[in-house]
């Protein structure tokens, strides 16, 4: 019985590996030929690269500006995703813990910021940039991201909302500042929620193409999502080469994924679920 | 309860993100609403008001009405397909075996790459000719190539296919962080009184996962409505108008067809639609979130 | 944890501004030197190049100063012309930036010119050069040296009221590259017309072969051939007309869009998947045999070059019903123009100035790879373009795109011809109503 069923389990996984491997054939697929010459990445997509061939990471490396490019990536996400935290807990604070008329107000109102596709506000966006002097800064950018601080707040108010308030309670009797009580007590109950929001606005904020195209031109602001655009041409790209830029842009979230790894699923169970 | 006086106390709290917001997020939503009753074409310096012509116009115009189909259609689609999968892929993440971090991981991952990438790889994969990908891979079974990208409706499926590819471990991670949140009590009680393996998913995981659906469901609509490059990089919005979703159409009417007082009143419009959907979606989760517990 | 993540970020940081100023340096020198002869005699005609033996600042007139360009092509690309600049005009700095064309570029130029932050230099195409000049948004750049060099057809493409806003150096001039080795094994002569296309297909087909490869949002091109060819050269007011209201899309085009359909879509010479046929199998259903022409011009053919094709590759003008080619597929390349707004005018018409130089244009034309549209200076192009190079050159033949004729109109038709040519090659809509789709989004437009 044990023995059966212990040959079952051993089935199911290799099944189950066989499966993953299939559902990640895209980025195998991506991988493996960003290793190839072009033409043989167009006669034999999954044939194995026949020698060690780099080619197309040297002309990679020699077309996109990697180390500056890399910085200003970031750069930008590193405080984007700072300011999104700290702001973001901030103003969930007091719009959990107080319900009144006002904050029920701020509740909704922050939530349209998220129900919003950004992409079709550019114009808009641009127009009020330009109004503050913030256009092709990197700066500029990093307040466009942190603008969405919406969800930020949304998911704290959710999280705010499961811990208990009694300590709270007892650090304003013992005449805490809010401010005091907020950094000292508040905040790191929310680490779970943070972890999440983190790795969260990373991700989207290191991909982002749309705004980032738009308000970055300069060549030296530019991040490493937006050199690989640098190298497309009006007709045609270079595929194969492509290929090796978008696992060099791609390398560094990998990194960051992997070490981020445990985190990811032990802050959702604590922070977005509960929302 | 906290004292309500304390509340000025905290307006400092709020301020920075207020601010922030207001100004890069709410003011530009008001300009389209102000340029939504103008025929500002984006580059004449002289605007004209036009009052609500443009609203007028975009109601009797066939693209936004296929676009905004479309959009509900790969919404909807999205949704449902990755609920469906994202729930049992997580009971199997939950379940103990040897190799779970390591499929954890990989099905996780495929959201980690830029959606403008997966566009593209997957513009390799389903095309139409015998070099295609996947069509390479047929062709070896003596199929012939499919034209995954022109066929009837499968250039919505493709699309639909690549965002449920991109998203599905995401989701089952949020049901996984629910499912271990789960006491194991409930199980064993239900096990004593004989209850079956569906039965136990029936009557006891499922209800308990709704507030992991909740969010769940809330992110995949709206992010479902605001899709904009994996269409852009995938198929262009083509063949036709059919997979030309409403972020695409606003885009193509402001910046193509120069018409930036129209497309305005789209994006208006489509605020308002996105609003009203995420808020009745929300109302009913929730409901059903305190129906179940 | 957080100590870690923070220490991963700080690692990062300090990796990415310690190497920031490493990459980019100097490529691709030796093209770029100019060659001493003409650059001489370039200095004679050229007063600001005489500054030339002392590169001092108030021998040229021009201050020194930092030039934004918003460039149609990347960076890589335009290197051997900035590194030759900068070493002539070291005063003078260069901000290259880059969007990519059509879109993206359309897109940022819009946002760009909407908000009053527009580049000192820039590129203007035939999507929106009419509401760029009409608005002001370009300077007059008629007195410079640069257009003054330019042949009739390059000026005038960017011209308005008299005056020229563009200088655009090159001509792009297309039709079908088709595979030689297959050709001569199938006992397949060059088309000369329409027939003797139909026939090429048809033979090509038979043998198993897709006739015609071409990218989905183009594929409508291959219907040009008998209009330029048959009903352009007798109205070439034809479009001013249909954009005045004189004449409707189904006036012109509808016979030859039936005509189209009946003879190349119906057969399946031009197959219901070529809507989504993406760049990179555009070329590869080329070079690997599979289709026996790509439709296209000499940036198509350098990219086909660079998946090595095992067969010769030959090249034909799109052809009319009868005989002789006098209208090719091509136009005027995007032409760069100076801001009005900028305050270094002098400098980047310096910088134009420089680009039309013999030795220089050369360096623009290897490039592109397109025809050169200025007096007296031959156009490097490959063999295999060589001879419609030519013809261009000579003035035998004239060259035809349909968004360069509809002004301020051109994005829009031109999403409206991509849209319904793909309706109809799926067979969703007739002819009949890809006119009147064509007809009914331009009186929209002009509604506006």
């Amino acid at each position: 019985m044990l023995k059966k069923k212990r040959f079952y389990s051993v089935v199911f996984q290799i099944l189950l590996l066989l499966f993953t491997l299939l559902f990640l054939s895209p980025l195998i697929y991506m991988v493996l030929n960003s290793f190839k010459p072009y033409s043989q990445m167009l006669r034999e997509p999954w044939g194995f690269p026949k020698e060690l061939f780099l080619d197309n990471y040297v002309k990679a490396f020699r077309q996109m500006d990697f180390f500056r490019s890399f910085g200003n990536s970031c750069l930008i996400t590193a405080a984007s995703v700072v300011l999104i935290v700290l702001l973001g807990a901030l103003a969930a604070y007091p719009i959990t813990r107080f319900r009144n008329r006002i904050t029920d107000f701020l509740s909704v109102y922050f939530l349209i910021g998220y129900m919003v596709p950004t992409q079709v506000l550019i114009v808009q966006i641009f127009s009020v940039m330009k109004k503050i002097n913030l256009i092709n800064t990197k700066s500029g950018l990093i307040l466009v991201y942190a603008s969405g601080v919406s969800f930020a707040v949304f998911m704290y108010q959710g999280f705010i909302r499961s811990i208990p308030i009694d300590m709270e309670e007892s650090a304003l009797i013992d005449g805490a500042r809010p401010m005091q009580l907020f950094w000292k007590i508040v905040f790191p109950l929310l680490r779970p929620a943070t972890a999440t929001l983190v790795i969260f606005q990373t991700m989207w904020i290191w991909n982002d193409f749309t705004l980032s195209s738009l308000f970055l031109s300069s060549r030296k602001n530019l991040t490493l999502l937006l050199e690989l655009h640098q190298c497309i041409g009006e007709f045609s790209l270079d595929w194969s080469v492509m290929l090796a830029i978008m696992c060099i842009v791609m390398l560094p979230m990998v990194i960051f994924y992997l070490a981020m790894q445990k985190q990811i699923i032990a802050g959702m169970t604590s922070g977005a679920v509960k929302g | 309860m906290l004292n309500p006086k304390f509340f000025r106390k905290f307006a400092p709290f709020i301020t920075g993100a207020f601010i922030l917001y207001t100004i890069l997020l709410i003011v530009p939503i008001l300009l389209s609403f102000a340029y939504s009753f103008t025929n500002w074409d984006g580059y004449s310096p002289s605007v004209e008001m036009v009052g609500v012509k443009n609203y007028i116009k975009i109601f009797h115009s066939e693209s936004m009405l296929s676009a905004l189909k479309n959009s509900f259609v790969f919404c909807f689609f999205n949704a449902v397909i990755i609920t469906l999968l994202a729930i049992p892929l997580s009971l199997v993440f939950n379940a103990g075996f040897k190799s779970r971090n390591f499929v954890r991981s990989a099905f996780f991952f495929a959201s980690v790459p830029s959606v403008l990438i997966i566009g593209y790889i997957f513009q390799l994969f389903f095309g139409p000719t015998e070099n295609g990908v996947i069509n390479s891979i047929i062709g070896r079974f003596g199929l012939k190539p499919v034209r995954w990208l022109s066929r009837g409706v499968l250039p919505m499926f493709s699309v639909i296919f690549a965002n449920v590819w991109r998203l599905t471990g995401w989701h089952a991670c949020i049901y996984l962080a629910r499912l271990q949140g789960i006491a194991e009590e409930y199980y064993e009680a239900a096990r004593i009184d004989g209850a079956s393996r569906r039965n136990l998913f029936r009557y006891i995981t499922f209800p308990l996962l709704a507030p992991a659906m909740t969010i769940s469901t809330m992110l995949i609509v709206i992010d479902g409505l605001k899709i904009y490059a994996l269409p852009y990089s995938l198929t262009g919005g083509g063949p036709g108008y059919k997979t030309t979703f409403m972020t695409q159409l606003i885009i193509k009417t402001g910046i193509g067809e120069k018409m930036v007082g129209r497309s305005s009143a789209m994006a208006v419009v489509f605020f308002a639609v996105i609003m009203v959907v995420s808020l009745i979606q929300l109302y009913f989760s929730r409901k059903r979130e305190d129906d179940v517990c | 944890m957080k100590k870690r993540i923070a220490a991963l970020w700080m690692t990062a940081l300090m990796v990415g501004s310690l190497t920031a100023c490493g990459g980019q340096s100097g490529e691709t020198q030796q093209d770029a030197e100019p060659q001493p002869q003409e650059a001489q005699e370039e200095a004679q005609q050229d007063s600001e190049d005489e500054g030339k033996e002392e590169p001092g600042v108030e021998e040229t007139g021009l201050e020194a100063c930092t030039l934004t360009f918003l460039a149609w092509y990347p960076q890589e690309k335009f290197q051997p012309i900035l590194d030759a600049f900068a070493e002539e005009y070291p005063e003078i700095r260069i901000e290259f930036q880059y969007a990519a064309p059509v879109a993206d570029y359309l897109e940022k130029m819009q946002v760009l010119t909407s908000t009053g932050e527009i580049p000192d230099l820039f590129y203007i195409a035939a999507e929106n050069k009419t509401e760029m000049i009409e608005n002001g948004y370009c300077a007059d750049i008629s007195g410079t040296e640069a257009v003054s060099r330019l042949v009739d057809t390059n000026k005038n493409t960017y011209e308005a009221d008299g005056k020229y806003y563009g200088f655009a150096p090159t001509t792009w001039v297309g039709g079908y590259f088709y595979n030689k080795d297959l050709f001569t094994e199938l006992n397949i002569e060059v088309p000369a017309t329409w027939d003797e296309f139909l026939q090429v297909c048809k033979t090509l087909q038979d043998n198993g072969t897709r006739p015609i490869i071409e990218r989905g949002e183009w594929f409508w091109d291959s219907f040009l051939g008998p209009f330029m060819n048959d009903y352009l050269v007798s109205d070439p007011d034809y479009h001013q007309e249909v954009m005045n209201g004189t004449k409707t899309f189904a006036d012109g085009w509808g016979p030859y869009i039936q005509k189209w359909y009946d003879d190349l879509i119906v057969p399946g010479y031009v197959g219901e998947d070529l809507v989504s046929v993406s760049s990179q199998e555009f070329f590869s259903e080329f070079a690997t045999g599979n289709a026996g022409l790509l439709a296209g011009h000499a940036g198509h053919l350098k990219e086909v070059q660079m998946l090595e094709p095992e067969f010769e590759i030959g090249f034909f003008p799109m052809p009319g019903t009868s005989g002789e080619t006098k209208v090719a597929y091509g136009a005027v390349d995007c032409a760069m123009a100076v801001s009005s707004g900028t305050e270094h005018v002098k400098e980047a018409e310096a910088f134009l100035n420089f680009i039309a130089r013999d030795d220089i244009v050369q360096l623009y034309q290897d490039m592109n790879g397109y025809v050169i549209g200025m007096d007296g200076i031959e156009s490097d192009v490959d063999p295999v373009l060589a001879d419609i190079a030519k013809q261009y050159s000579e003035g035998k033949i004239s060259v035809y795109i349909p968004q360069g004729n509809w002004g301020t109109y051109g994005t829009g038709l031109q999403q409206q011809l991509i849209a319904s040519s793909q309706q109809l090659l799926l067979g969703d809509i007739d002819c009949d109503t890809f006119m009147e789709e064509m007809q009914s989004k331009l009186e929209e437009l002009k509604d506006e």
